[in-house]
């Protein structure tokens, strides 16, 4: 009788230590009923996956896999975020973002996310996402916005170094009203608001559900005419990671 | 009398903000092949960022770093005030400065004289003032504003006047303001012009406005003014020299001619220092260094004020000034026709 199995099992990862973490055993086998040990079983291919491998690399570097989602909360100087996303997908996940700088800059926006790279040490995604600025202040400012971004991580064991790209760039319209004695004449312009993005950052899993995310974030609003200051973030990540997590290139 | 309890008054010119300048205090005066020159800054800009008008406002904080700029009255806060530009002032190592009443309403707003008395109160030997007066409803005013000038003129600490033809909205030839020069001249008190174009919302750029030529009746009809032709009639618009040669040529001319070269060194307006540097030559060519007061247009952001010091003296190191040349346009022309002793390094 040919059996497929899938088992996800979560392993203590604090228990376990360093590589030998696992947090999903995928069984597949066509013996009726061998015990469940890697090792010993012929016909069995196993794989196991570090903690990188699941929640984290979905969080850092995109690509979720189908059903796979997670929140992050990132705060910081000058950037917070709150951002969501969920496996639809093999390589494809639907993104939720809310950035704002100083509560006074706002720029909600959805988005898609595709899988690009994924082997055992490295994924490499691309999103892109649609939204609004809303800003207010010294500068007010609103209008639609699009980005276009690369994330890209190194998978080691319980951190992933990542580093995101991205090009930002908001249309921002402005209404003249010239009132005359004997008329009001409204006339529109626009002009284009380029952000080009960097962040240089690290996740750290606490728990395959669970994690940290720290991070330097350059952000260069209005360039290049503009001046920036660099900032930072910390982050608190959770959600769950999709059944299958490892694509065709992922070796065991 | 000037008044005390001073409220909302306030005037700002491209302040910006950086998160650099956090050395310590130096020592004063500036190094020349081993000496130490005093130097003294006479352009510098106290005020409030309530007294600005918002499209002032606005181009101001577009000017500040991001995400400083989300917040600019904050972020400005400490900058405008007489301890803030009193840091500024010794963190550049200077032995003091000049601080500039403005009243421009429509354009880069309001700084007035009392709030200028109150900043130099907080070091009376190191910081002095230019007073200046509203020209908006000249024909109605003229006598109570130039009485108020005068009145401010006697504060302690006042030592000159200020106007900005182009912020102001007036002609530089135009002889029904020439009432302020006469004060000046009966009170020995230099007036400082701008002189050239402007970048704010609301100048005119009108020649008539902006060019120094048009200032030559006003120096001809007063010898016993100085007039202070600042930013050398520079074209902060194309951040080109415009008017140089015509203000180089009035201080030829004139003997009660002077020439400031702030804010068109500055990084925004030359990046490479190379105007700066041609006006200093020229004037150093044309004979005109003992017409030369130094000033910066600060303090604009942390660390403005001691930069523009440094680009000014490297400007003046390759335009070949020897050490007592450029003691004079540090300070001591400063201190010869303004009445003032400069504290030594």
């Amino acid at each position: 009788m040919k059996l497929q199995r899938t088992l996800a099992a979560l392993v203590c990862s604090a228990l376990a230590g360093g590589d030998a973490l696992a947090q999903t055993v995928a069984l597949e086998s066509q013996a009726p009923s061998p015990p469940a040990v890697p090792a010993a079983a012929d016909s069995a291919r196993v794989v196991l996956l570090p903690l990188s491998r699941g929640l984290l690399a979905d969080v850092v570097a995109g690509g979720a896999g189908a059903g796979g989602w997670g929140v992050t909360v990132q705060g910081g100087y000058a950037w917070s975020a709150l951002r969501g996303y969920y496996g639809v997908g093999h390589r494809l996940a639907l993104l939720a973002d809310v950035e704002t700088a100083l509560a006074v800059r706002w720029r909600p926006a959805l988005g898609l996310s595709a899988k690009w790279v994924d082997t055992a040490r490295v994924r490499i995604s691309g999103d892109v996402l649609l939204g609004w600025l809303f800003q207010s202040g010294s500068l007010p400012r609103r209008g639609p916005s699009g980005e276009l971004r690369i994330r890209a991580a190194v998978l080691l064991g319980r951190v992933a170094p990542y580093l995101v790209l991205a090009t930002k760039h908001t249309i921002l319209p402005d209404r003249t009203v010239l009132q005359k004695a004997d008329s009001t004449q409204i006339t529109w312009t626009a002009r284009h608001e380029w952000t080009p993005w960097g962040t240089l950052g690290v996740g750290i899993a606490l728990t395959p559900r669970l994690g940290l995310d720290v991070g330097v974030d350059y952000g260069w609003v209005d360039a290049p005419q503009s001046v920036a200051i660099p900032g930072f973030h910390l982050g608190l990540y959770f959600g769950g990671a999709s059944g299958s997590r490892c694509g065709a290139s992922c070796g065991s | 009398m000037k008044r005390k309890g001073i409220g909302k008054t306030g005037f700002l010119l491209g302040v910006g903000l950086s998160l650099l300048g956090c050395s310590g205090t130096p020592a004063r005066g500036v190094d020349w092949e081993g000496r130490r020159l005093a130097a003294f800054d006479i352009h510098l800009h106290p005020g409030d960022w309530d007294e600005i008008p918002a499209a002032t406002q606005s181009f101001l904080a577009s000017r500040f770093p991001f995400p400083l700029n989300l917040d600019a009255k904050s972020a400005a806060k400490d900058v405008l005030s007489a301890d803030g530009i009193l840091a500024e002032v010794d963190k550049a190592g200077l032995s003091g400065a000049v601080l500039f009443a403005v009243y421009a309403p429509r354009t880069v707003g309001i700084a007035t004289n009392e709030l200028v008395a109150d900043s130099l109160s907080r070091d009376p030997q190191r910081l002095f003032g230019l007073a200046s007066l509203r020209v908006d409803n000249w024909s109605r005013d003229r006598d109570a504003e130039l009485q108020r000038l005068r009145t401010a003129l006697s504060w302690p600490g006042m030592v000159g006047i200020k106007l900005a033809h182009a912020h102001q909205h007036f002609r530089m030839d135009d002889s029904s303001y020439f009432g302020i020069y006469q004060l000046s001249a009966e009170l020995q008190k230099p007036v400082y012009l701008h002189t050239g174009t402007s970048p704010f919302p609301g100048t005119s750029q009108a020649p008539a406005e902006t060019d120094p030529a048009y200032l030559e009746p006003a120096i001809k009809a007063h010898p016993g003014a100085k007039f202070l032709l600042g930013h050398l009639g520079y074209d902060f618009v194309s951040k080109q020299h415009a008017g140089l040669q015509t203000c180089i040529e009035l201080a030829k001319k004139y003997p009660n001619v002077f020439l400031e070269p702030s804010a068109l060194g500055s990084k925004g307006s030359d990046p490479t220092g190379e105007n700066l540097r041609i006006a200093m030559q020229r004037m150093r060519e044309a004979g005109v260094v003992d017409r030369i007061i130094y000033g910066s247009d600060g303090p604009q952001s942390p660390g403005f004020v001691k930069d523009y010091l440094a680009r000014t003296v490297e400007a003046m190191r390759a335009a070949g000034y020897t050490a007592a040349e450029a003691e004079a346009v540090l300070s001591g022309n400063f201190a010869r026709n303004f009445g003032v002793s400069v504290v030594a390094p």
